[in-house]
């Protein structure tokens, strides 16, 4: 997940034309939310890109946090919040990184077509911060592109996309075992999801942190 | 080049008055802005607002309260640029961590009646350092303003931090 590439993207594309920037929060994050599975508290996004999302839980009554290496997505969702009236907070960072600029404890985190960024090398250091950042028995929602997906090509874990990154498609044995050392997982398939071009097969993880 | 006095933590400070705000120059800028009308304006502030349990007499202001709108507003507006310095002092603590901290960041909360403090939140942030901006809540919630009678008053306050 290049910074620059990622910079260079919120920067150049008007961000109607990025392809995961989509306005309205996805209906599984929304069942989540209104059928108060989750019910309002600490929450942070990682790999928020513009923000929608986290406007989204704000307008809900959640102290949401957005995290994103972007500067320029962070300031697109500062302006957005604004616009909106949201009261929610963005930080710049690498989700790689230590993580300082965030510390405190959340409730609910989660990751949307975040983790297919994240190549395995630097997976674990990654779900580590999140089990970090949650309180125990805090709750965990990560989706990422499936390798049953039929797009970028069709086959092979690693695809590259019409904006030149490069993702990793994962199985959902894949998602155990890097999950199941820091969370217990409640919830896991394989489902589809709507992109803003195509629908794509995506793995669903719902978690609690191991206590 | 300047020189700047020091203030009590020995951070250098200088002074000045920019309108109705007070701006706080140095190597820190701290600027609480004193209240506009629009922004204490108590209009549409429901009167179920939960008050501070910590508020004395169950959150109602004590006989001999200030009772005049104007004089209200004049007194949380100074009240709260006295608490500056408990803002400069989390930024102070902070910079210890990372002396790269700066940025703006507005804060909205509601005082109330009995001088307890509700409903603290961050407005919006461009500190991009989350413990400052947890941190200025909670003291912001431990704040106690002089009793008056009326409706709780919603205050929207910017803070700038920075370093030159």
């Amino acid at each position: 997940m290049p910074k620059d590439q990622m910079e260079h993207i919120y920067r150049s594309i008007a961000p109607d034309r990025i392809p995961w920037n989509v306005e309205s929060p996805p209906p599984i994050l929304r069942t989540i939310v209104e059928t108060n599975t989750v019910t309002p508290c600490r929450a942070i996004e990682f790999g928020c890109g513009t923000g929608n999302y986290v406007i989204y839980l704000a307008s809900r009554g959640f102290d949401a946090v957005g995290v994103d290496i972007s500067g320029a997505a962070i300031e697109i969702a500062r302006r957005s919040a604004s616009g909106k009236g949201a009261a929610c907070r963005f930080i710049v960072a690498d989700v790689l990184g230590d993580l300082e600029e965030i510390r405190q404890p959340f409730d609910f985190a989660y990751d949307w077509e975040l983790l297919h960024h994240i190549f395995p090398p630097d997976r674990e250091k990654y779900i580590g911060n999140v089990s970090r950042l949650l309180v125990p028995a805090g709750r965990y929602l990560s989706v990422c592109f499936s390798e049953k997906s039929a797009q970028f090509g069709g086959t092979g874990k690693y695809r590259k996309t019409p904006l030149d990154t490069v993702l990793y498609f994962s199985s959902e044995s894949e998602m155990i075992s890097l999950f199941e050392p820091l969370f217990v997982i409640d919830d896991l398939k394989t489902i589809d999801i709507e992109g803003k071009f195509a629908t794509h097969k995506a793995v669903y993880a719902f978690m609690r942190k191991r206590s | 080049m300047r020189k700047a006095k020091e203030d009590a933590s020995g951070i250098p400070v200088s002074r000045s008055l920019t309108g109705a705000a007070l701006v706080v120059s140095g190597l820190i800028l701290c600027a609480p802005a004193a209240f506009s009308p629009a922004q204490t304006a108590p209009d549409n502030v429901a009167g179920s607002q939960a008050a501070d349990g910590a508020a004395p007499t169950d959150g109602k202001p004590p006989a001999g309260a200030i009772d005049n709108e104007a004089a209200i507003r004049d007194v949380i507006s100074r009240t709260i640029t006295s608490f500056g310095t408990v803002i400069r002092d989390a930024y102070s603590r902070e910079l210890i961590g990372n002396p790269r901290i700066e940025g703006e960041i507005t804060v909205s909360f509601i005082v109330q009646p009995g001088g307890g403090v509700t409903d603290v939140k961050v407005e919006r942030s461009s500190l991009n350092w989350l413990p400052l901006e947890d941190e200025i809540l909670n003291r912001i919630k431990a704040w106690k303003f002089p009793p008056f009678e009326g409706e709780p008053v919603p205050a929207y306050v910017p803070y700038k931090f920075g370093q030159r």
